[in-house]
Parts: structure tokens; sequence; C-alpha cells
């Protein structure tokens, strides 16, 4: 690349050609047209043309002066008035040709510095042509990850209330206690409301993903104890399934302003995935406590935990760590993606995580106590 | 049958037993090896999504030791199948059976005229 700095270059006045000894001896240019010269002193048109003029024309004058005779000056005076004419037109011809040497100079280098513009425009379009192409194959894996998840997500309620329906429409459930068939029904009404919990979500990503959550008019006076002992019971019976063990650790009446509806399904998806990750006879711990004026809650599982790498894209739009993907668990990757807007929604609240793969995730968030 | 819901295994084996058949089930291949030495069944319902172990993990592990040639294994399962069907039949499966196309006393019927 060329320096535009006011280093001064070939063609503007005011120019000195540093390779010239002429003009480094002198510091100026002796000619107008030097300033569009960059030749050494050597290769110098003035030297190769008009000092030869010079030499001959000295050359006669010295004749002139020793030979005698009429015949012989008026040769000599003819030969020196044709050499003074030469010089002349020479002289005239040398500022052109310099010139014209350095227009296609210039043009020579602006070409050069369009190819190499051009090579790195090129370059700059392909890298982002490939670039958007990874995002493109990346998104397309992510969606066809994420239908996957979710055709299974959605179909397993689906599948079970419609078997049990079925059962008691063809008759089989006339054949079981009364207990039994209530039991059914009991199932069938939790398969509803993971299928409620799940459209939910995915209806929830998909509008957030569009705005930001606003919760300014819906803030309330709401006791965050309350809300986590529920999310801990609602959570139990599944925990109990897994013979793992929910220690909850919450500090009584602690009030915040809240959005009991987002918050409750915030947390609730912690909960949730708390309980999901962590391996049966495991413990789940559940910290909420009072620090001056914050609510924090603390959510421990001992599960899988995230790997390092994949820590900085967990709270996106279907971002599942591999090793979750690996143990085909259930999860659309849009519970932490939710539960980070939700979070941010609350005026001075915020989230983050410690992880250690293989070691268990601890969720951690604060809320503006009142 | 490997599956690890509760709702979904209350559910098939209640309507199987009352058709007939015997139900044992496994959440993960050491409960399978157990169940195949011990009760010699005549077919397995493998789901796929699963606990620790998946079920593409047990069919390897069935496999491996040559029992789906023995056995036939059913791939019993929520998960989209277009694909998935052909990679698991290269894996040992007989079958890819989804749960949505089929209620409770239909996966009885099929059964039975499976294994006739």
């Amino acid at each position: 690349m060329k320096n535009h700095k006011k280093k001064l270059e070939a063609g503007e006045a005011g120019y000195l050609n540093k390779n010239c000894w002429l003009v480094k001896n002198l510091n100026y240019s002796p000619y107008k047209r030097c300033q569009y010269c960059k030749f050494r002193f050597r290769n110098c048109l003035f030297l190769h043309y008009q000092a030869i003029s010079l030499i001959l024309i000295f050359f006669f004058l010295g004749l002139f002066l020793l030979i005698e005779g009429r015949v012989s000056s008026l040769i000599i005076i003819t030969i020196f008035t044709l050499v003074i004419v030469y010089g002349y037109f020479f002289n005239k011809s040398t500022g052109k040709i310099i010139e014209a040497n350095f227009a296609q100079t210039k043009a020579k280098e602006a070409l050069e510095e369009l190819t190499e513009n051009l090579e790195e425009k090129v370059k700059e379009q392909t890298e982002d042509i490939v670039e958007n192409n990874k995002k493109l194959e990346r998104l397309l894996k992510v969606k066809s990850e994420f239908l996957d998840i979710a055709s299974h997500q959605l179909r397993t309620p689906v599948s079970v209330i419609c078997g049990i329906l079925d059962m008691f429409k063809s008759g089989t459930m006339d054949k079981l206690p009364k207990e039994k068939q209530m039991s059914f029904i009991g199932n069938a009404f939790s398969k509803g409301q993971k299928l409620n919990a799940v459209i939910n979500d995915i209806l929830d990503a998909s509008d957030l993903d569009e705005k930001e959550l606003d919760l300014k008019n819906s803030l309330e006076d709401l006791d965050l104890s309350a809300s986590v002992s529920n999310i801990v019971s609602y959570n139990q019976p599944e925990a109990e399934q897994k013979k793992i063990k929910i220690i909850a650790d919450i500090t009584p009446g602690i009030m915040i302003k809240g959005d009991k509806k987002y918050l409750e399904q915030a947390i609730g998806n912690l909960v949730d995935n708390a309980v999901k990750y962590t391996p049966e006879n495991k413990e789940v711990s559940i910290k909420l406590s009072r620090i001056d004026k914050v609510a924090q809650l603390e959510i421990k599982d001992s599960g899988i935990g995230i790997p390092g790498k994949e820590q900085k894209i967990l709270f996106r739009k279907f971002s599942r760590a591999s090793n979750a993907k690996e143990l085909h668990t259930d999860g659309s990757g849009l519970g932490l993606f939710i539960v980070k807007k939700v979070i941010n929604a609350h005026p001075g609240a915020k989230i983050w995580f410690e992880s250690k793969e293989g070691r268990g995730t601890t969720f951690f968030v604060q809320l503006s106590a009142i | 049958m490997v599956e690890d819901d509760p709702d979904q295994i209350l559910m098939y084996r209640t309507q199987l037993e009352l058709d007939g058949f015997m139900v044992f089930d496994a959440k993960k291949y050491a409960d399978v090896e157990k169940i195949l030495a011990k009760e010699k069944p005549d077919m397995v319902l493998l789901d796929l999504v699963l606990g620790a172990e998946s079920g593409e993990d047990i069919l390897k592990k069935l496999n491996a030791k040559h029992i789906t040639d023995v056995l036939p294994v059913i791939v019993f399962t929520n998960l989209k199948s277009d694909k998935d069907e052909q990679k698991f039949i290269k894996l040992g499966a007989r079958e890819y059976w989804p749960k949505t196309k089929l209620l409770p006393r239909q996966l009885s019927d099929v059964i039975m005229r499976f294994l006739k």
C-alpha cells in the first residue's frame, strides 16, 4: 500500500528526487521536469542527450578558434548552429519523455493497486461467503436437531394422552379397578401439562426472539420464597422417580418485585434442568438467601456439567451442550434462552453459572429484594 | 420393553398384559441382559431416548453380541423417523415403529402379527 502521509510523491510540486546526485547536492530540482523523475543521476536523460550536445558545442567552438579559412569557419558555424538546434529540441523532448515516463509509471502503479485491491476484495468476499455458508450450515444443523428433539417432546405426551384415551374408548379401562383408571387419568393430565409447557416454551422463544421482554407493567410484590418452594414441590415427583434428593434451603419471606408467571417459568426451567441432568441417587441443592438488598438463588446439580468451550453459548436459542445431546435427554435448547431473557427483564437482576464437565453445574440468580 | 418413562411403561404394560403378553421393563443394558438371561423374551421393544445410556448404545451392544441375529429388536420411539429408520436397521434392529402411529391396542395387534 502507498504511504499517503506528508512525504511528497513524484509529480507533486516541490518533490525532490533523493536518488539524483545533482538534487541531493543542490537540494532543489534544476529543471521543472525533474519533479517527475525518479532516476538515479547516471540514468538522467539530461546527461544522455544534452550533455552530448554541450560537449559537441565546445568541441566545434575549439575547432573554430583553431582552424583558419572562411570555408572551414562557415562549415563549423553551420555544424555549431545545427548542434545548438539539436540540443534545444532534445532538451524539449527530454521533458516530454520524462513526463510520459512518469505518467506510465503512475498508471502502472494505479493498475497494480487496483489489482491488489481487487484481489483483496475478492478474498474478503470469498471469506464472507465461506463464513455465511458455515453459519447457514450451523443453523440448518441446529434446526434439524431442534426438530428432532421438539418432535420427540411433542409426540411423547401426545402418544400417551391418545393411548390412554383410546384405552377408555375401546373399553380396556373397564377391565381395571377404579383407582388404576384414576391413576391413568392423572398420567394423561401430567402429560398434557408437559405438552403445554413445551408448546409455551416454543411460542415464548419465538416471541422473545423478535423483541426484548418488557415486564415493567407486570412487576408486582412477589414472595420469592413461596414461589421457589412451590417449584421444588412440583419437581419432587420426578426427582423421586430418579431417586434424586432435592436439598432445599429456602429462607422464608424473601420478597421481590417480579413477574410471577415468567419468573416461576424461568426458575422452574432451572430446577427442571437440574433434576433432568442429575444421575440417579445423586443430589440437587437449592438455596435461596438474602444478602443485603439482594435475593440470591443457587441451583446446584450433580450432573454432566457443561464443556468449557460451550459455556459461552449456553444461553443462546437452541443451544444444547454436546454432552447433553449425547445423553439423549429431552431438551429443546429453549429453556435457558427463555430464563436469560426473563431474568434480564427484571431490573437489577442477573444470572450466571459455574460448571465443570463431569462435576455438575451451579446456576446463580440475583434479584433485587424489597 | 426398554423404556424410562413410567407413564408409558404403565400404559403399554397394562394393554399388553390384558392381551395375554408378559412384559418386563428395563432402563439400561444391564437390566436388558438380566431379563434376556432369566426370562428369555420373544422380542425387545427398544426406546431411543433414555437416561444415561441411549437406546442406540443398547442396540449396538446387543448387535455386537449377535443377540439381534436371534432375537428381534424393534425400535419403538417418538424420534423423527425419516433418516433414522435405515440407520437403526443397519445397527441390527428388525423394524422401526413410531409410537405416535400405534395406540396401545394397535401395538398389541402388531406384536401378535409380528410374532406369528
